[in-house]
């Protein structure tokens, strides 16, 4: 890169398994990256540290450690983020629940940290960049959101509603700044993911899952690109048209 | 899991459990917790380019480490690099060839972890130079079921560190494996590729050619008797100036289908041969990218499914010196006798093994790598005859690439065993070793 100060890039969930392949992927496309990296565990997202600087990351990146996932959280975060490094380049939110429907059924503490997690918190955590990134005039919003956010299915609607409704976050600070070159805001709607978040999902392998590096270099891609809206890989966008357009007599007679 | 774990020749299809060792075990300081749970025997399972059973654990657990990928420490002044187990090649040559670096050592594929290139102890085309890998790894670090995590090296602990090195993952899981990498100036290499007549222009071009890093040669082992021997011979070193540029991997193309078996037959094997002799590439001189030159094969993903539904087999032997030339003649007169020849057929001149491996396959003397359509009987019959020829004349054979040899030559082969066999952690057991252990 022929810049005089490398591209800062803050990554909220660093130790998720997409995060740590999207970043590795940007620095073998871009070079030297500033990485804040924020987690909840510090050993664990301390070692991805290490890991981005020995593929080639900035010496200066650092770790923010605490709660992303909480909404008390988020600003006294925001503001420990903030202060190391005052005006990012890029956000990537790839934090998350993934959550499982029954349990949640059986319990409303649990559907409320999951609402938290991947809402509420991640919702505030948008707005504090695009806040930020309206001072600075310039930046780009990354949003890991997921397919299941696109119907609302028996199978996973709590955890879908979390996602569907990020994405109306998304859409709308898409909106608030389409006349803006420099500020952007990318949701990428990820299918199956093979990751140890899924590993315990019972015939899990063939052709529909993807491994965290393809939605990397799909992300990647579409952040250049400046896409507003991308499903990861691509044959999502076309099996969801299909679920979308279910009537709803039809969508009742599945399992989905 | 939706595919069974199978190794390279997809010959052995076992039922057998699988587990996964999280990327962040070592972070959590749980990784023997992960590796060993219950009674079952677990052997480690890297990206499975072993051709036969020392990945495989019939009846037990199989840990897959490739997620296990952390580098952990890179020094670029002076090319010590520090990793997790289960990094490929492929990734740390991206890591690594942009700032100068490259592996010392390399296996024909770029798609092996670290901990699979330690538990062979791989080498590569430069063995007459630069030894296998064990001779360049500096330390690393073996977790036990008795929750011992031994950090090993030439000084420390140094019986499990030579017992480790081609031991086949049978002391403990890898956790970690630092090592030195080699400097390059550019990330291609001048590749002579030289039509070589017989085996005696073989031996005589790898003399000539000993000051060259980079050795190898393809042979035709169809050929006929007084052409035995022919192939072409390769050659390269890295240039002086020129691009840094890691390699591609969205340019590689997918083998699409297991091929029927009727389409490999002795006819379709002699096609393939004379066309990859007077292929246009085959006199090539010039200079070429790391990877096309060191991973020809990986262009093609899963091509190991062009050997069918039934798999297949390799065989790679190495000879003395001493009794080379007519241990390899014999090799090559018992495949052209049998009709049953292979596409690949690699011969290469070793040179003295410096890496302090115990177990590790290498030394100083010839080998030969075969592959073998699996025909059942007809094939393990070849098989044997070659090891008796590999016996008779002193060599031995390479258990990553081995799925057939019977207990009593494998430990004629390697008496030392026995010493790999008591530094063995009780938890860890393989269906390659329970089978060449067990006497028949
Ligand atoms: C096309 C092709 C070309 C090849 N060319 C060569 C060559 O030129 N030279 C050569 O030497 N080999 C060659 N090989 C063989 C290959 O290099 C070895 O089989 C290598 O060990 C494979 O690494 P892997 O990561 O796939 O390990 P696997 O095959 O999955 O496992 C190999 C061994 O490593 C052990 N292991 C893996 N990870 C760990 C760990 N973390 N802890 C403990 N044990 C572990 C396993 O238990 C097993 O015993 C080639 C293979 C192919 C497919």
């Amino acid at each position: 890169m022929q810049q005089n100060s490398p591209k800062t890039l803050v990554i909220l969930g660093a130790t998720s398994a997409v995060a740590i392949a999207y970043a590795r992927h940007c620095i073998e496309k871009d070079g030297a990256i500033r990485f804040i990296l924020a987690g909840r565990d510090e050993t664990k997202t301390k070692t991805v540290l290490a890991d981005l600087v020995g593929r080639g990351a900035d010496e200066t990146s650092s770790v923010v450690i605490g709660d992303l996932g909480s909404p008390d959280e988020v600003e006294r975060l925001a503001g420990e983020i903030l202060a190391s490094a005052p005006a990012p380049d890029e956000m990537l939110l790839a934090y998350g629940l993934l959550g499982e429907q029954k349990a949640l059924q059986a319990s409303l503490p649990e559907t409320a940290k999951l609402l938290e997690t991947n809402f509420v918190s991640a919702a505030m955590w948008a707005e504090v960049f695009a806040q930020c990134f309206v001072e600075k005039g310039a930046g780009h919003i990354v949003i890991i959101g997921s397919v299941a956010g696109d119907r609302g299915r028996q199978s996973n609607y709590l955890y879908g509603a979390t996602k569907g409704a990020l994405e109306r976050v998304a859409e709308g600070i898409a909106h608030r700044f389409a006349g803006s070159k420099y500020i952007n805001v990318t949701l990428v709607k990820p299918g199956f993911i093979d990751t140890p978040m899924t590993d315990h999902i019972e015939g899990k392998g063939g052709p529909l899952w993807a491994s965290p590096e393809k939605i990397a270099q799909v992300t990647y891609k579409a952040v250049r690109k400046r896409r507003v809206r991308v499903y990861a890989p691509w044959i999502w966008r076309y099996i969801l048209l299909i679920v979308r357009a279910l009537p709803v007599p039809v969508m009742h007679r599945t399992k989905m | 899991m939706a595919d069974p774990i199978l190794s390279w020749g997809r010959v052995h299809r076992f039922e057998q459990d699988v587990d996964i060792l999280p990327r962040d075990a070592t972070a959590r300081g749980t990784l023997s917790e992960t590796a060993f749970t219950g009674n079952e025997s677990v052997i480690a399972h890297g990206l499975g380019r072993s051709y036969g059973d020392v990945a495989l654990n019939e009846g037990g657990r199989v840990l897959l480490t490739p997620r296990h990928d952390f580098v952990l420490e890179a020094n670029w002044e002076t090319g010590l690099f520090r990793a997790s187990a289960g990094l490929s090649l492929a990734q740390l040559h991206k890591i690594t060839v942009p700032r100068g670096w490259f592996v010392p050592v390399t296996p024909g594929t770029k798609f092996v972890t670290l901990g699979g290139a330690v538990a062979n102890d791989v080498h590569g085309k430069n063995h007459h130079q630069a030894s296998s890998f064990g001779h360049h790894v500096t330390r690393l670090k073996l977790c036990r079921s008795d929750g011992e995590a031994m950090i090993c090296s030439r000084e420390e602990n140094s019986e499990f560190f030579a017992l480790t090195l081609g031991g086949l993952g049978l002391t403990g899981i890898i956790d970690w494996v630092e090592f030195q990498l080699k400097p390059i100036a550019s990330s291609n290499l001048f590749v002579e590729n030289i039509a070589c007549p017989d085996l005696a222009g073989f031996f005589e071009l790898s003399q000539e050619s000993a000051a060259w890093p980079y050795t190898v040669m393809w042979v035709d082992c169809l050929a006929p008797e007084k052409a035995r021997g022919r192939g072409i011979f390769t050659r390269g070193r890295p240039v002086d100036s020129g691009p840094l540029q890691p390699h591609d991997e969205e340019k590689s193309v997918k083998w699409p289908f297991t091929t029927p078996s009727f389409l490999l037959n002795p006819v379709t094997l002699k096609t393939f041969n004379a066309l990859y002799r007077m292929r246009p590439g085959a006199r090539f001189v010039g200079e070429q990218r790391y990877d096309p030159f060191f991973y020809p094969l990986d262009r093609i993903r899963e091509w190991n499914k062009l050997y069918g539904k039934k798999g297949f087999f390799q065989h790679q032997a190495i000879i003395p010196m001493e009794s080379g030339r007519e241990g390899i003649a014999a090799l090559l007169e018992a495949i052209e006798k049998a009709g049953q020849g292979s596409f690949l057929a690699v011969l290469k001149v070793h040179g003295p093994e410096r890496s302090p491996g115990v177990m590790s396959f290498c030394r100083e003397g010839v080998s030969l790598a075969l592959d073998f359509a699996n025909k059942g009987r007809k094939t393990l019959a070849l098989l044997e005859r070659l090891d008796a020829i590999v016996l008779e004349h002193g060599g031995r054979i390479y258990p990553a690439k081995d799925g057939h040899m019977s207990a009593s030559f494998f430990q004629a082969c390697y008496p030392q065993w026995t010493q790999l066999e008591s530094a063995r952690d009780p938890m860890i057991s393989s269906s390659f070793w329970r089978r060449v252990t067990q006497n028949d």
